[in-house]
């Protein structure tokens, strides 16, 4: 008996060691695996084959399942059913923490993400995950004894089986959660790059998944090579098919990679300018509303200033006019400061001259008013002196307009009123009064003092 | 209120003095406001500027002249800062100047009252122009305002769009690197069956050949 072929019994235990066999052309018959079922199988004339013609290898596991299928399934030897062990890649991305590219829904529609690459942010299109494979046939697990096990550490196995199938399930329900096997999601780049399977079928997924099949994914490298040669020359698959099939898919998956890096290479550098384009224009409106905004205050500012200017130009301009009139003028007093004509003339007290240099004429102090009442320093007449041989002052004139203002502005005893707001100075500023330099309020208070130099003269001469 | 009109509001005395080389007396005339208070004409609003240095021309516009005499305020100005009389006192200026008025029988008040209408004047055109510069400010701070709503609005904008177009670039990052992942694993299943057709031993995980892996790094690293 071929070595080979009795390593592959060994290995995929489906059939026990046949009997030599009489007929030496069954030799020759080939044996075809079934990478849905995980068996291993003649083939025969009679028997349907679990592969359809025209059916690709590398279609959805479980995508084509007939009830012819599953009646040619059941031609073939059982399949022994295991606690699934994943493979190594699996296990490793697993333990690893990242979830497995493959078994992401979004990695499965493999075309619809990758070429989205450069699209707009949109959400992904959500893909329904293929279909877990169904389990044909679930007829009772056989004994373990007569099974040839995986040299593939047990206590793993059973773990893994554990985790995925709860205690109380069937075997066949534990069976048919088994994860799928990984299939490629760059299905649709290798059609576009026109990448077809074989037409014997074996291409590298289907090699792949002999290769990773519970059988043998827990042997030796060379055990499993040894069987998928096997497998291969049995099916009369030239290896350098499978091969080049790789070498296809690599060349098309790299083809794919570097049109979507420079995608994403297109769309960051077409981004990224416009990004700059945009901050240059934020800058630039930026800077121009910052002038616009800049100027708009200088001008605020700038009226103010003008105003302020003009202020100081009209107070001097009036001060002008003031430094001219005053010369010749002195403001009438308020009416309230009129002395009341009942009062009699010799109450009022003696008066004191002024001293001339507490005047000054350009700047005019008129909290005193009674002081600057005599402009240009006059001396004093001489019935303010006391001297009665001086003549009396002459009687004020008023100029008056024709009309209406007779009755306002009556003639004035001014000589009697300046005496009184004299003494009422001298009086107030005896009491401190007036300190303040407020014009308005210095003549009240000359006129308040008055009354109460008046008032307080009274009381006295009826006690 | 103005230095003038604080003077004159109340009506004024006019101190005439008379005899001052003997001091002996002086004469008081009282001036009353309805004498000198002329109502200003009706102008329309200045269209000077605020800027005008010479108030001569504020006086034109609001149409005051020198009296006829030619005795206005500032024929008198004039006359008391005369060279002449700068030297002596000021009560013998005011002497001197009320006694050349008098000699061409100008009556003082014409003189208050070209001062009276003059300050008023000037009153009046800086009243004006404060009130423009009141609304030029109110108009400028509006727009300020407004400009600022602008630029606010717009780099707000912009930056959004800024925002949207960096985030596009992650996400086709993102996109890209989980592409690499899934092509790497891909690459390493297709290894994993070439190995095995080879005779050659298997390369290690790290040292398996990914052909042409695009290498991307974000720019300005």
């Amino acid at each position: 008996m071929n070595p080979l072929k009795n390593l592959f019994n060994k290995v995929f235990d489906a059939t026990p060691p046949a009997e030599p066999r009489a007929d030496a052309s069954k030799e020759d018959e080939g044996f075809e695996w079934n990478p849905e079922e995980e068996t291993v199988a003649p083939t025969v004339t009679n028997a349907a084959s679990w592969k359809r013609r025209g059916v690709q290898d590398d279609e959805p596991v479980g995508a084509h399942h007939d009830s012819s299928v599953a009646v040619s399934a059941h031609s073939l030897p059982a399949p022994a059913f295991e606690a699934h062990q994943p493979s190594r890649l699996v296990d490793e991305t697993m333990t690893s923490g990242v979830k497995p590219a493959w078994n992401q829904p979004e990695s499965r529609a493999s075309l619809a993400d990758t070429q989205a690459i450069a699209g707009p942010v949109e959400p992904e299109p959500a893909v329904a995950p293929p279909p877990a494979p169904p389990r044909l046939d679930v007829s009772p697990v056989p004994p373990v004894e007569s099974r040839v096990r995986p040299s593939a550490p047990e206590p793993a196995v059973r773990a893994t089986a554990a985790m995925v199938v709860p205690p109380h399930a069937p075997a066949a329900v534990s069976a048919a959660a088994q994860p799928a096997l990984p299939v490629s999601d760059f299905e649709e780049v290798y059609r576009k790059a026109s990448i077809k399977s074989p037409v014997h079928g074996y291409g590298v997924e289907r090699v792949y998944r002999l290769l990773t099949s519970r059988r043998l994914s827990g042997l030796d490298r060379n055990v499993r090579r040894s069987a998928l040669l096997t497998a291969l020359d049995a099916a009369g698959v030239p290896v350098s098919d499978v091969a080049q099939d790789a070498v296809l898919r690599r060349k098309a998956l790299a083809a794919y990679e570097a049109e979507k890096a420079l995608e994403l290479q297109s769309l960051r550098s077409r981004n990224e300018s416009r990004v700059e384009a945009l901050q240059d224009t934020i800058e630039t409106f930026t800077r121009q509303k910052q002038s616009q905004i800049e100027r708009l205050a200088q001008g605020s500012t700038s009226a103010v200033r003008t105003q302020s200017d003009l202020e100081i130009r009209k107070r001097m301009e009036q001060d002008r006019l003031y430094r001219s009139l005053s010369y010749f003028l002195e403001p009438l007093p308020p009416p309230t400061a009129f002395p009341d004509a009942s009062a009699p003339e010799h109450a009022l007290p003696e008066l004191k001259p002024p001293s001339a240099e507490s005047r000054s004429f350009d700047t005019i102090d008129v909290t005193s008013t009674a002081e600057i009442s005599r402009p240009f320093g006059r001396p004093l007449e001489a019935h303010e002196r006391g001297d009665a041989a001086a003549p009396p002052p002459e009687e004020a004139v008023t100029l008056t307009p024709p009309a209406d203002t007779e009755a306002e502005t009556g003639p004035l005893a001014t000589s009697g009123l300046e005496m009184a707001l004299r003494a009422a100075a001298e009086e107030a500023k005896t009491a401190g009064w007036g300190r303040p330099a407020i014009a308005q309020d210095a003549s009240v208070d000359a006129v308040d003092a008055l009354r109460k130099l008046r008032e307080a003269q009274k009381t006295g001469g009826e006690s | 209120m103005s230095k003038v009109r604080s003077l004159v509001g109340r009506g004024v005395r006019l101190i005439e003095p008379t005899g001052i080389a003997d001091g002996s007396s002086e004469r008081l005339v009282e001036i009353l406001p309805p004498a000198y208070d002329a109502k200003p004409v009706d102008i329309p609003p200045s269209q000077l500027p605020a800027e005008i240095m010479d108030f001569s021309e504020v006086y034109r516009e609001a149409r005051i002249e020198a009296p006829a005499h030619g005795y206005g305020i500032d024929k008198v100005e004039g006359m008391l800062n005369h060279p002449r009389l700068v030297a002596i006192r000021a009560e013998q200026r005011a002497a001197a100047v009320l006694a050349a008025l008098e000699a061409a029988g100008v009556e003082f008040t014409d003189v208050l009252r070209d001062a009276v209408l003059r300050d008023h004047a000037i009153e009046r055109f800086a009243l004006a122009k404060e009130a423009e510069m009141q609304a030029e400010r109110a108009r400028a701070e509006e727009l300020v305002v407004r400009a600022r709503q602008e630029l606010d609005s717009f780099v707000t904008e912009k930056r959004a769009e800024v925002e949207r177009l960096r985030r596009e670039i992650k996400e086709a990052e993102e996109r890209f690197a989980e592409l690499q992942e899934r092509r790497r694993f891909e690459e390493r299943r297709i290894v994993e069956v070439s190995d095995h057709l080879s005779d050659a031993a298997p390369p290690t995980r790290e040292e398996l050949p990914l052909m042409g892996t695009a290498v991307l790094r974000p720019q300005g690293v």
